[in-house]
């Protein structure tokens, strides 16, 4: 090894290709449920909002590893959104996954961060695909409580081209004064953004695990009959 | 040369819990032919969780294929005498079936959607042939490793499948043959994670083994031996694994007469 090739240690050192990380596949050789969550951490999210995101992703977790399955077969990744997009917690089982402690500040890079999103997932799909993990259709979860301050149409191209050949299912939140017509435009038109009644962030990730524990115990041939969402409102 | 042969289904958990029956249907038969030869015919078929006559479409698999195969071989043992275009007859000539059930129950044929798994095997010949997941796994003699004869098929994602009952059935019917099989296994996909090793495409052979050890060599009669497999197939070890239904079975050529 050389030992004068310097990795900046403020960049994450990106680990070789079928290198040590493939161990957790041999630890947990279940098939996976990707759900990389989109967080819009923009300075707007300051206060209260940021807090029950916060407290919504601890819940998240929680429920579900109140399910065995699930613990081991939803596969969470957090990118978040304020400054640039960032991955502050890559795909992990969720029995290995630790909320982050999110913060709140910059612009909202929604674009950037969604274009980043996908190349991941597709990322990850190759790395089941290399250690012959079977997997179910990803979701991506993207929450905003803004609107795009950068270039996000052709990222919203990709998302509803991707949503249309089935490689993943994508959700959109809206929260506060998130521009959702905005956000209408980046969502797939058979699965229009929806409106988060106030902070419910909790209601939100108790329903999200819920639904991919769903998804995550579906068996060939099953339709997946999801709760409907009860924190949403219809004011726009 | 003769076959000893098991089989066993046994429900999900997940059935149990949502109060669905085991939809997976497996068939075992020896069909003795006018050439003197015995061939072995198994068929497993386990029915769309989503579709309302599952079970009955699985069944009708399991009932109809045999006796589809039998009609094939009454002149003569050889499978090189059955072609592939015959033995992708049998599956729309299953599937015909299933739309008269259909038909006579007011129902579409995907309500009766099942996938399909069949082995045949002379003394010298074996015939794989497959729609859906699930898979077959073939041994030619002892000490020879098990071989996956049909991987499971069905797209993307581990949740999804092709059905006897799609569309393009006769373009989705996976066949291989084989030379100087003495073992044949067919299983449902419930039993996929246990039995298959992905990363490598290759039979887990500690799965494998036991199983053929025991029908080969346990002095049990048949009856015993398809009430332990059904025990063994609901047992916590295999629960734990899994919470689908599961079909299995074993088809060993033996020299002496069952």
């Amino acid at each position: 090894m050389n030992q004068n090739v310097q990795t900046p240690f403020d960049e994450p050192v990106t680990p070789a290709a079928g290198g040590f990380d493939a161990i957790e596949f041999a630890e947990n050789p279940e098939p996976r449920c990707a759900c990389l969550l989109v967080l819009d951490t923009s300075g707007s999210m300051q206060g209260p909002p940021i807090a029950a995101l916060n407290l919504g992703l601890r819940s998240f977790k929680d429920e579900l590893l109140s399910d065995p399955l699930a613990a081991k077969r939803v596969d969470v990744a957090v990118l978040t959104f304020g400054d640039s997009p960032q991955l502050v917690a890559d795909f992990t089982d969720a029995a290995n996954f630790a909320p982050p402690e999110l913060r709140a500040g910059g612009l909202t890079p929604m674009g950037a961060a969604i274009w980043d999103a996908l190349s991941r997932l597709t990322a990850r799909k190759e790395t089941y695909r290399t250690n012959g993990i079977a997997y179910y259709r990803p979701w991506v979860f993207l929450i905003t409580d803004g609107e795009p301050t950068d270039e996000y149409q052709t990222a919203a191209k990709s998302v509803r081209e991707g949503e249309e050949r089935g490689a993943f299912s994508f959700y959109g939140v809206g929260v506060g004064e998130a521009n959702m017509a905005k956000l209408a435009e980046i969502a797939p038109p058979n699965r229009p953004p929806v409106k988060l009644d106030g902070l419910r962030f909790r209601d939100l990730f108790v329903w999200l695990s819920k639904s991919m524990r769903t998804v995550s115990h579906s068996v060939i041939g099953t339709t997946i009959a999801l709760d409907p969402p009860g924190w949403t409102t219809t004011q726009a | 040369m003769s076959w000893r042969y098991v089989s066993a289904i046994a429900v999900g958990t997940s059935h149990l819990r949502t109060d669905m029956p085991c939809q997976d249907r497996v068939a075992c038969a020896v069909v003795p032919c006018p050439d003197g030869a015995d061939v072995f015919v198994g068929v497993v078929s386990d029915g769309a969780g989503s579709a309302a006559f599952a079970e009955r479409g699985a069944a009708t698999v399991c009932e109809r294929l045999p006796v589809l195969v039998r009609d094939a071989l009454a002149r003569s043992s050889d499978l090189d005498a059955v072609s592939d275009d015959d033995v992708r007859t049998w599956f729309l000539r299953l599937r015909d079936e299933l739309r008269t059930q259909a038909g006579d129950t007011d129902a579409e044929l995907r309500e009766f959607s099942a996938t399909v798994l069949l082995a045949v095997a002379s003394d010298h010949q074996t015939l794989c042939a497959a729609v859906g997941d699930g898979a077959v796994v073939v041994r030619a003699g002892a000490g020879a490793p098990f071989e996956v004869a049909l991987w499971p098929e069905g797209g993307e994602y581990v949740n999804q499948t092709y059905f006897l009952t799609d569309d393009a059935v006769a373009e989705r019917v996976a066949i291989r043959r084989f030379d100087g099989v003495t073992d044949v296994i067919a299983f449902s996909d419930g039993l996929q994670q246990l039995a298959l090793e992905r990363a490598t495409r290759t039979a887990f052979e500690p799965f494998f083994a036991p199983l053929v050890r025991t029908v080969r060599e346990s002095a049990a009669p048949p009856d015993e031996l398809a009430r332990s497999l059904a025990a063994y197939l609901d047992s916590d070890a295999v629960n734990q694994r899994t919470d689908d239904d599961k079909a299995l079975l074993v088809g060993c050529r033996t020299a002496d007469a069952a």
